[in-house]
């Protein structure tokens, strides 16, 4: 890589502080032992402002360099963004397509979504085009994960109520929350629908109605007779619906015949419908 | 035997004009590369025209400069003083190479040239090129 600097325009310019003129139409083949000269504070400032108007253009020996990247090349050769090489050498049996140090590091640790398909991005920046999240990291190994709420509609979400011990009239928890779900209920902060249910418990052959209250009124009862564990996923049309802030609520209600069950977890599976920025709450009346 | 009274100014006149050229290697500027019209020496690793070599000498003349470059070179050389950064930049004289590795330049190439005292010395191409070239400036005063 060498380091030339090209001036395109009909004058010659000068650059004081390197003590050099570049001819009109000319160029400045810089001798590596001048390099460091270059990130001379001095330098920097004389000669940023006219690489900024495109009146030298820098050129790394193999191609002009744009603006941004010929100043990086030049003035700040420290940064692993502005260390160049010849993108066609091999470096062990990678030949990478990028011509900067950063470029190839990027290229080195490519980022695959859990479905196998073809990522268009590097680590540095990828934009998920369509899926829920979209990634921004940087080679220094900041990560940072932004959801986006936009893209939420159509993406299942479940959340999870139980109990410990036998349970029979009772009030399941939410998540682990050690509290009854009529008094701590699961708040949902987007709109959606019920699309599944699972049941598991420790004891065979159980009997239970699954209540599940929204806001303190019945949504829909599932009836569990003789399964020790159970799913389903046919649940009538109209389906089920939440809305932002909806408050739900599991009852066991005891239907005898069976076993009671012992440790049940219920999960639900919700289909999001909507999802719009919002913040929200209250002060009382839970259910 | 030897006429001591005979030999002594011959030994000194020897030891003297070795002394004054081993010990006296002026002021030197150069610079890597291929330089071009327009560039300026470098003073160790700092641009004359920003930093030159200080003189501060009274009553100081231009008496010698020495110039040689890596190819057969045609280049101009430029001999300024200044006050630091190109201040009160102001050329002394030029010498002119025509086709040479080396050249010297003296009192009858370019006169009588006074430099001021408390000055910063500076050189640069000033037309034509040569190929990693340095200058050697001989300032004398009092």
């Amino acid at each position: 890589m060498a380091k030339i600097i090209k001036n395109p325009t009909e004058f010659a310019i000068p650059i004081k502080n390197m003590g050099i003129t570049i001819p009109a139409n000319g160029q400045y083949y810089i001798e590596p032992a001048e390099y460091r000269l270059w990130v001379e504070l001095a330098v920097v400032s004389e000669v940023t402002p006219i690489l900024n108007a495109a009146s030298l253009v820098v050129n790394d020996g193999i191609e002009d360099l744009n603006v941004v990247d010929g100043k990086n090349f030049l003035l700040y050769p420290d940064f692993a963004k502005s260390q160049r090489f010849e993108h066609t050498t091999f470096v062990g049996d990678k030949q990478f397509t990028k011509k900067t140090t950063q470029g190839a590091i990027e290229e080195s640790f490519p980022l695959i979504k859990k479905d196998g398909s073809p990522v268009d991005g590097t680590v540095r920046e990828i934009d998920f085009t369509g899926s829920a999240f979209s990634v921004t990291s940087a080679v220094a190994g900041k990560v940072t994960i932004s959801q986006d709420v936009t893209t939420l509609p159509g993406k299942i979400i479940n959340f999870v109520f139980v109990n410990v011990g036998t349970t029979s009239n009772k009030w399941l928890e939410y998540g682990s929350s050690s509290a009854s779900s009529d008094t701590t209920p699961y708040v949902s902060p987007f709109g959606g629908s019920l699309v599944g249910l699972t049941y598991m418990n420790k004891t065979d052959d159980t009997n239970t109605d699954v209540k599940i209250y929204k806001n303190g009124s019945l949504l829909f009862t599932w009836e569990i007779r003789g399964k020790r564990w159970a799913y389903k996923t046919n649940i009538s049309a109209p389906q089920p619906s939440l809305n932002q802030g909806d408050k739900i609520s599991v009852f066991f209600k005891k239907v005898n015949g069976a076993s009671k069950p012992n440790t049940p977890t219920i999960d639900m599976l919700f289909q999001v419908s909507s999802a719009p920025l919002a913040e929200g709450g209250g002060q009382t009346g839970v259910v | 035997m030897i006429k001591l009274c005979d030999d002594i100014p011959l030994i000194e006149q020897l030891i003297g004009n070795k002394l004054a050229t081993s010990a006296n290697p002026g002021f030197v500027f150069g610079r890597g590369g291929n330089v071009t019209s327009g560039s300026w020496l470098l003073n160790n690793d700092v641009p004359s025209n920003i930093t030159g070599i200080p003189f501060g000498l009274l009553g100081g003349n231009l008496l010698q400069v020495w110039a040689a470059s890596q190819n057969v070179d045609t280049y101009d050389i430029g001999l300024y003083w200044h006050l630091g950064d190109e201040i009160g930049l102001t050329l002394l004289a030029t010498m002119n190479i025509v086709a040479e590795r080396q050249d010297f330049f003296g009192i009858p190439d370019f006169g009588t040239v006074p430099v001021p005292s408390n000055v910063q010395i500076a050189v640069r191409i000033s037309n034509g090129a040569a190929k990693n070239p340095k200058a050697s400036v001989f300032i004398g005063g009092a």
